[in-house]
């Protein structure tokens, strides 16, 4: 995204403009998103966490030093809630079930194996790897978003695809 | 061809996935058709990254809904008050799935009555707050909760050739079948009649059945109509004429407007057809995902009974439990 453009919605979010803030919701909310699927690895809290995150963000949207980078102060306020989460879980999640839920759909039993796989990820893997589906493939914007530079998130994103694969090769889901 | 050198040669396809093998990186590319071993792991790459992919289309309703959540409580929020807290939902049992409570409504266990409460819902709202008129998802489940049958075609492609395509029947008071292909065989099978559902994978020997969840719904999910809650925009020079028929034409794209998808909508508002395209590195547009839908084709009525291969033993789940 344009740059000056954020950093306009930023300025009219920090002189009450709601409309400008739904602007940012709607640019950042799948970024978000995958922030909180990637470090809880669970999508259903991944989705509260994240209209969390974003409330947040609103209210706290004066606090925001540099109105040009929006993107990672939202992912860090996103990253911060998340520890707590995890904190309050005491144990980490468990894999999400491998198997269909006979209750789901056709295709989320795909994705359950998929998940189940995800879940067993070391989350510095599956962030990244998850942010490069929901955000344009850029290994660029991914660095910037998580403070990082673009070497590091390519070798993540090659270090997670690789244990995907084992642990979808484990789990018979080729 | 050596262990060492397919060791690296995997290493650097780890870092291609998600794209392809340049055309300059010939040696690659001969090592690649020699080695039967590189060969499977580039192709199961491959595979991971288009699950990988519908699996992330698949959440878009997700952040849909996110938006709307926040947007909401924004709208809640008088003018220098504080912003209410969402709803927290319960920790998620061992990690395990945390379903939305509008799930668990009652009146929504019912696939029919659901979708027909949200059409009533959504003219309800339309008549109270005098919008002028329904929105795109209010007519598109409105349509929905009027079709009789349902042939359903959505297929994933790849360097031009279909990847994954999945195949649906549905005919109101017979139920919903579903068969999944990946490299020409069927690899997944889900039937529900309204009474129980089916789920058999290619290769297992056991087999699930549970209580229905409603063959409607199964049809609702897969065609992704959470996604018409979001802020579609209308094209009409993609608009198409099918058979004398004249189709909408409306397009939705990612925060980065690297992705879009297009859908038409015939006149009686029935989503008809999609398309997904990704923005490629020469500046074009490819299509990878293609869905299309007929409403007006009666299907083998035998497509709804379970007749799965004798050595699979089917076993009964109740996801209550």
């Amino acid at each position: 995204m344009d740059l000056e453009v954020e950093k306009a919605l930023v300025a009219s979010c920090r002189n009450g403009d709601r409309g400008a803030y739904a602007e940012l919701v709607k640019l950042h909310a799948g970024r978000v998103f995958a922030i909180c699927f990637g470090m809880l690895g669970n999508r259903h809290d991944a989705e509260d966490m994240a209209q969390q995150t974003l409330l947040k963000g609103f209210m706290q949207i004066q606090g925001i030093r540099d109105s040009g980078h929006f993107a990672p102060w939202i992912a860090r306020i996103a990253r911060n809630l998340c520890i707590d989460v995890i904190r309050q879980r005491k144990r980490p999640a468990a894999p999400a079930a491998g198997v269909a839920d006979p209750g789901a759909r056709t295709e989320e039993w795909e994705y359950g194996r998929l998940e189940g796989a995800l879940a067993q990820l070391s989350s510095d893997y599956r962030v990244p790897l998850l942010l490069f589906y929901f955000d344009g493939h850029s290994t660029k914007s991914i660095a910037a978003t998580l403070g990082t530079t673009q070497a590091a998130i390519q070798a993540r994103l090659s270090r997670g695809r690789k244990q995907l694969r084992k642990l979808l090769k484990a789990e018979g889901a080729e | 061809m050596t262990r060492s050198s397919c060791k690296q040669v995997q290493e650097q396809l780890l870092d291609m996935a998600g794209s392809s093998v340049p055309r300059e990186a010939r040696a690659l590319q001969e090592h690649l058709d020699s080695c039967p071993a590189c060969k499977a792991y580039w192709a199961a790459l491959c595979a991971d990254d288009a699950l990988l992919r519908d699996c992330i289309d698949a959440l878009q309703p997700a952040v849909a809904r996110i938006e709307d959540g926040v947007m909401r409580r924004l709208a809640q929020v008088p003018p220098e008050a504080g912003v209410p807290a969402p709803p927290r939902a319960a920790p998620a049992a061992a990690g395990g799935a945390v379903r939305t409570h509008l799930l668990r409504l009652p009146l929504l266990r019912n696939p029919r009555t659901g979708i027909a409460a949200a059409a009533v819902l959504a003219l309800g709202l339309y008549l109270l707050l005098g919008r002028g008129r329904a929105t795109l998802y209010d007519q598109v489940m409105g349509a929905l909760g009027e079709v009789q049958t349902v042939h359903f075609v959505d297929a994933a492609i790849r360097d031009g050739r279909w990847a994954k395509r999945v195949e649906l029947w549905y005919k109101q008071d017979a139920g919903v079948a579903a068969t999944v292909w990946q490299g020409g065989q069927v690899t997944f099978q889900r039937i529900d009649n309204g009474e129980h559902a089916w789920i058999v994978a290619a290769g297992s020997e056991l087999g699930q059945r549970s209580p229905s969840t409603g063959a409607l719904r199964v049809v609702a999910d897969l065609l992704q109509t959470g996604l018409f809650t979001r802020d579609f925009v209308r094209v009409p020079r993609e608009d198409k004429a099918v058979e004398g028929m004249p189709w909408r034409a409306y397009s939705l794209s990612n925060g980065t407007g690297t992705v879009r998808l297009l859908a038409w909508l015939d006149e009686a508002s029935r989503v008809r057809a999609w398309e997904k395209r990704r923005l490629v590195k020469d500046g074009g547009w490819e299509t990878y995902r293609t869905g299309t839908i007929e409403y007006d084709v009666t299907p083998d009525p035998t497509l709804f009974q379970p007749d799965f291969a004798p050595d699979v033993n089917i076993v009964d789940v109740d996801p209550a439990r």
